[in-house]
């Protein structure tokens, strides 16, 4: 029965992806990671629309959007497109590192304290009680923890429960949302920096201190990535291409987003600020104003029950916190627990220099805008919490810098990659590639294809040809 | 995990013993419903949240079944590990 509710999600999330990009041309590892993220936010979002409304979470309810959607995609083909045998590459190496993620999640039951104490008990609430039920999910007096926090994973346990997938179904469903993170940084980056790029970008986000183990952990924060990295590599297309699609699918990654770790709404605020910023228009704000209302339903909910959050400390008055000695304990611990090499910011650096000499600024100013302004605003929780302050970071600080550490990952082989459009790499038409990307369309001046240094991918370029 | 010995054996009988629609007073050393640093076993409440469901905990001093944990021992209640007892309602309440 799990199968039968994966393969729903999976078609609902198809159907989502036709109606709202019904010409973009994905490709098959894009296809399948934008369709997985899409069709289990869609399942957030249900779910907790439903349960806000007091109604049972049954899946045949929740599933109900979710069925008619991928119904559609039946009758709605997408186009079919080629996949470069190098983007394939990327593909297979997240369909093997997944496999073997799945294979482990598989035998883990729910015995760390962040999985049973708030992600899987609220799945199992809402799989067990059958409704958003005020004993738990309103209790804050029976000590159920950190209420406010939104319901996209959850969801995604409840679901599974309830088609019969236990504890190591549940693992594997996490799992496959961190399968989908690498597949969509595969896609987007294969998209903008070709294949080769892709691999790095698949390749270093494994890397990652910590990767595996929350791939494997009922637990937001590789979730809340994934969804913010596709937003933000859809952004970055956008930048490029301003193709209406890639704004669509970046506010349903948005609303993922939002829907799955608090922290997602910063990180989609921050860098569709920054996107409408360096375009100067505000198209890219889309994304958020979507997830905003999205998120409504939830946000209702919270305040009618007066749901506080349980680290942001609204009473800080002790002005000590915000200086000396608590800001020196937050930034070495934020440098002791960051994910990914110091060493790597040099090396992002160096590829930050290659696109600014392309003239590639707005891609640098997004991503290392929104990196920067995403640890700014998880140092600021750490200023403001009422927990002490080194326990506090030395026992989340390794899971919530995994998106900005992530996106430093992803921008390294993505800034790498030299625009065809530079004085350096003004012969276009020198290689077979270039032309492939030369070819998006009406509008040249506005599109940067990609280039020399690592190699544009034709894969899912642009918008359908006619 | 943030549990001491015993933690398996109190969920395994209070699941046997206590109905699923019911709700459950967990009293912690002897204080019902209050915080107290995980090394004084606090994280057993988050174990018996999750593991009770689709039982739920309450605050409610009057509740039928109630858990005492590394605290005093009612009379009547039933001790299933070393500190750890479940009082049902053919017992004296409290």
């Amino acid at each position: 029965m799990i199968l039968v509710a994966d393969l729903l999600l999976l078609m609902g999330g198809y159907g989502l992806l036709r109606l709202l990009a019904e010409k973009a041309r994905l490709g098959i590892v894009g296809t399948v990671s934008v369709s997985w993220l899409t069709g289990v936010a869609v399942l957030g979002v249900t779910t907790t629309v439903v349960g806000v409304a007091g109604l049972p979470t049954h899946p045949w309810l929740v599933g109900a959007p979710l069925f008619v959607l991928g119904l559609s995609s039946v009758r709605r083909r997408g186009a079919m497109v080629r996949t470069r045998a190098l983007t394939l590459g990327a593909g297979a190496l997240v369909a093997v590192i997944g496999l073997r993620i799945a294979l482990i999640a598989a035998r883990i039951p729910s015995v760390h304290n962040d999985e049973y104490a708030i992600w899987a008990l609220r799945g199992r609430a809402l799989s067990e009680l059958g409704r958003l039920d005020p004993s738990v999910f309103a209790n804050a007096d029976a000590l159920y923890q950190h209420l406010d926090y939104p319901l996209l994973v959850p969801s995604l346990v409840a679901w599974t429960d309830r088609f019969g997938g236990g504890e190591g179904a549940w693992h594997v469903q996490v799992a496959l949302l961190a399968v989908a993170l690498l597949g969509v940084v595969a896609w987007g980056v294969a998209r903008m920096a070709g294949p080769l790029a892709a691999l790095v970008a698949v390749t270093s986000c494994v890397a990652a201190r910590h990767f595996p183990l929350f791939a494997i952990r009922i637990v937001g924060d590789l979730a809340a990535a994934a969804y913010a990295l596709a937003a933000v590599l859809l952004l970055l297309s956008w930048l490029r291409e301003e193709e209406s699609w890639q704004l669509r699918l970046g506010a349903v990654m948005a609303t993922g987003a939002v829907y799955t770790k608090n922290e997602g709404a910063v990180f989609i605020l921050l860098a569709c600020v920054l996107a409408a910023s360096v375009a100067r228009r505000i198209a890219p704000l889309a994304p958020i104003a979507i997830a905003a209302v999205a998120y409504a339903p939830w946000f209702v909910w919270v305040r009618l029950n007066d749901l506080g959050n349980d680290v942001v400390n609204t009473q800080v008055t002790d002005r000590a916190a915000l200086t000396g000695g608590r800001l020196r304990q937050i930034v070495s611990g934020l440098a002791e627990h960051w994910p990914v090499p110091a060493w790597w910011l040099l090396l992002l650096a160096a590829s930050a220099a290659i696109a600014l000499r392309d003239g590639r600024w707005r891609e640098v100013v997004v991503v290392a805008g929104t990196a920067a302004g995403s640890v700014g605003a998880l140092a600021a929780i750490y200023v403001v919490t009422p927990l002490e302050v080194t326990s506090h970071i030395d026992s989340s600080a390794h899971r919530v810098l995994m998106f900005p550490a992530l996106l430093t990952a992803v921008g390294m082989p993505l800034f790498a990659a030299r625009s065809p459009a530079s004085p350096s790499t003004t012969d276009q038409s020198s290689t077979p590639i270039l032309r492939a990307g030369s070819g998006l369309g009406a509008r040249p001046s506005t599109r940067r294809g990609t280039s020399s240094l690592i190699g544009p991918c034709e894969d899912g370029v642009g918008p359908a040809r006619p | 995990m943030l549990l001491r010995p015993g933690s398996e054996l109190l969920v395994a009988a209070a699941r046997q013993r206590i109905p699923e629609d019911a709700e459950v007073l967990v009293v912690l050393r002897g204080q019902p419903c209050t915080r107290l640093p995980l090394r004084e076993g606090f994280g057993l409440v988050f174990w018996l949240q999750y593991n009770l469901l689709p039982r739920t905990l309450t605050c409610d001093p009057r509740a039928t079944w109630q858990i005492h944990a590394y605290g005093p021992i009612p009379s009547g209640a039933e001790q299933v590990a070393p500190g750890l007892a479940i009082l049902g309602p053919s017992a004296p309440n409290g």
